[in-house]
């Protein structure tokens, strides 16, 4: 349950938890005392999954020590290891008995690492890409940690020899060179002879090794975990329930919502859920830009481009489309989005634009543009004083593809307003572009004829 | 026995020096300060037992933290069931700590939790400074006051919480500037 609280924390601050309230929160209940069973199994959820929350724990323990020194305990006089230390230089017989005694265990101590240990090496990684503190490119040493595979494939190798190819999306700590957790995702593991024994945990359960190959897959949040072996054999273990359950040679197994059941032979197909009854419309091709020196030849039918400069530049460029709302029943409409896909318009430089890039979509209300027919030039065509803004959104300049969009009840309240009729909209860049001669970057998002990517998409979310 | 004066002297010198990064560290692996000080007092006979093995002066922090983890990890087992102790994958990584902090950031540190400190009343600092003086200086204050001793902690919760936001603000704010506090 801590991972899932963890993910869950994680995912509201985007990954931030030094500015996270409940985090302050947490983590001064333990430095006071005060810490609930509760609160410190979320405590250590987030500190196994989190290197940041480590950093600032560790940050909090050094002003816990600095409190105690301010508040003067312990005070000067009074320091017992010093006064311990003394009483044992004063006893020269005792002391070079210990010392003779103890060298073993210093060699011990000296064999343990004063550095992190490495436990695993990044062997190889195809097209993948990471959230991670520790390193992630192939051939990077790893040491213990958390791994989030947001694309592609990654092969790791443990020290033991032990081989896991983790698919994205895939969430992974790092225990040690045996133990590792698969937070969510799918991995194939490879368990040679010296990692008989290996200790694989999920959410749900765990799988110790017997030198093998099996398949595991966590679908994160929803407490489940599959286990296929591809050859030798595993037990897979529920510890809640105490159950425990060995597998052979392509057998199988599941956890849901704590319950373990085997399967001799493939896991029974699962029904893909559907979450959401959806209903989509794109525009049929009503969907264009303008620029405003009306030079048609420096726009493209496949984009929908949109572009912004301080003083009203020639090259300023805006992007209108409609949906046709004849036949939508909005009785059974429970809410509303719009859908953009951004696609490489190649013109401008992004280095010439804000970070972030911010647009607004207005709604068309103007009566005397609201029935445009998409042929016209920039004075004739929609502006966003024809309209109200229902939503924006944001584009990292970064950034050249990604799906974008609204969707909130001012949007639902105008589709309302225009039911069956047809409701244009406009998208505009709300920022402008870094001042200067070189052009900054034409945002551009596919229109209906663009050969990869969707055009302007409207769904509804239909009631149940 | 002159030498080993010396040698006592310069163990002590060092281990001083060091006190205080060390019981920073303990105290990220332990759950009380009453396991931080046997801790620290059983790591510092055996840094002493082992000094021979040391080499360099300049490498006493690292290696006194793996005595110190080695102690912690040895008293985590003993610790008492009821306490909260990390189970040992959070112990691991936590006495991993991937990035030490550097002189800088210490520095910083120390410069924004006084400022924080500063900015509270002098109530309200002696309230944070209670948990420090000792057990039962909290009940102590509370039958003084005649205040439940509850409302007391949960007092000295919020103002802990509101200082430790102060810091990360005020470390946030130092670096966004790029400048020292």
């Amino acid at each position: 349950m801590c991972e899932r609280a963890a993910e869950e924390f994680n995912h509201q601050r985007g990954g931030l938890v030094s500015g996270n309230e409940r985090w302050h929160q947490l983590m001064v209940a333990y430095l006071v005392g005060e810490i609930s069973k509760e609160e410190f199994s979320e405590l250590e959820g987030i500190l196994e999954s989190s290197a940041e929350a480590r950093e600032l724990f560790h940050h909090s323990c050094r002003i816990d020590t600095r409190l105690r020194r301010e508040a003067g305990n312990p005070v000067e006089a009074d320091r017992p290891a010093e006064r311990k230390i003394i009483s044992v230089l004063f006893h020269p017989i005792t002391w070079s008995a210990v010392a003779a005694a103890m060298v073993w265990l210093a060699m011990l101590v000296w064999s343990q690492r004063s550095q992190p240990q490495i436990v695993a090496e990044l062997i190889s990684a195809e097209d993948a890409s990471w959230e991670s503190s520790l390193p992630t490119e192939p051939g990077s040493k790893l040491t213990r940690g958390y791994l989030k595979l947001m694309e592609g494939i990654a092969t790791i190798r443990f020290r033991s020899g032990a081989e896991m190819m983790l698919e994205a999306p895939a969430k992974l700590t790092i225990k040690g060179p045996m133990r590792a957790k698969l937070v969510s995702g799918s991995a194939v593991m490879n368990v040679p002879e010296s990692a008989i024994g290996f200790l694989l945990e999920t959410p749900d359960g765990h799988v110790v090794d017997h030198g093998t190959a099996f398949a595991v897959s966590v679908a994160g949040g929803k407490s489940r975990s599959t286990f296929e072996v591809i050859d030798g054999e595993i037990a897979v273990h529920l510890p809640e329930m105490g159950e425990e359950v060995r597998l052979f040679a392509r057998q199988t197994a599941a956890i849901v919502d704590q319950e373990l059941t085997s399967f001799d032979g493939p896991l029974p197909q699962q029904n893909l859920e559907v979450e959401q009854k959806v209903f989509r419309m794109g525009t049929k091709g009503h969907a264009r830009s303008v620029i405003r020196a009306n030079r048609d030849k420096w726009l493209h039918p496949d984009l929908l481009m949109v572009k912004r400069t301080d003083k009203e530049g020639n090259h300023d460029r805006r992007a209108f489309f409609s949906f046709d709302l004849s036949g939508v029943d909005f009785e059974n409409v429970a809410s509303a989005r719009i859908r953009l896909n951004q696609v490489p318009s190649g013109i401008g430089y992004a280095t010439r634009i804000p970070k972030v890039n911010r647009f607004g979509i207005y709604g068309l209300t103007s009566p005397a543009k609201v029935d445009w027919d998409g042929s016209c030039t920039w004075e004739e065509s929609p502006a966003p004083e024809d309209g109200s803004l229902l939503g924006t959104f944001e584009v990292l300049r970064s950034r050249q593809r990604g799906s974008y969009g609204i969707g909130n009840a001012d949007l639902l309240q105008f589709l309302k307003s225009r039911q069956g009729a047809r409701a244009t909209f406009v998208i505009d860049r709300l920022t402008t572009q870094i001042p200067g001669d070189v052009p900054g970057r034409v945002h551009a998002f596919a229109s209906d004829s663009h050969p990869e990517a969707s055009g302007p998409i409207l769904e509804f979310i239909l009631k149940d | 026995m002159e030498a080993d004066r010396q040698r006592e002297e310069q163990f002590l010198q060092i281990f001083l020096g060091n006190e205080e990064d060390l019981k920073c560290y303990a105290r990220a692996l332990l759950p009380t300060w009453e396991a931080v000080d046997d801790v620290m007092q059983e790591a510092s006979l055996v840094m002493w037992r082992k000094l021979d093995q040391l080499r360099d002066p300049s490498e006493f922090l690292p290696w006194a933290k793996v005595i110190v983890r080695f102690e912690s990890l040895k008293a985590r087992r003993t610790a008492a069931k009821d306490r909260h102790c990390f189970s040992e994958a959070v112990f691991e990584l936590l006495a991993d700590q991937e990035t030490e902090p550097t002189e800088e950031q210490l520095g910083k540190e120390r410069a924004a939790l006084e400022s924080c400190l500063g900015k509270m009343d002098s109530a309200q600092r002696e309230l944070v400074l209670l948990l420090y003086r000792g057990h039962g200086a909290v009940a102590k204050l509370a039958s003084e006051s005649g205040k439940p001793v509850n409302s007391l902690y949960k007092k000295i919760r919020r103002l802990r919480e509101k200082l430790t936001r102060c810091v990360s603000e005020q470390l946030r704010s130092s670096t966004i500037r790029g400048e020292a506090l």
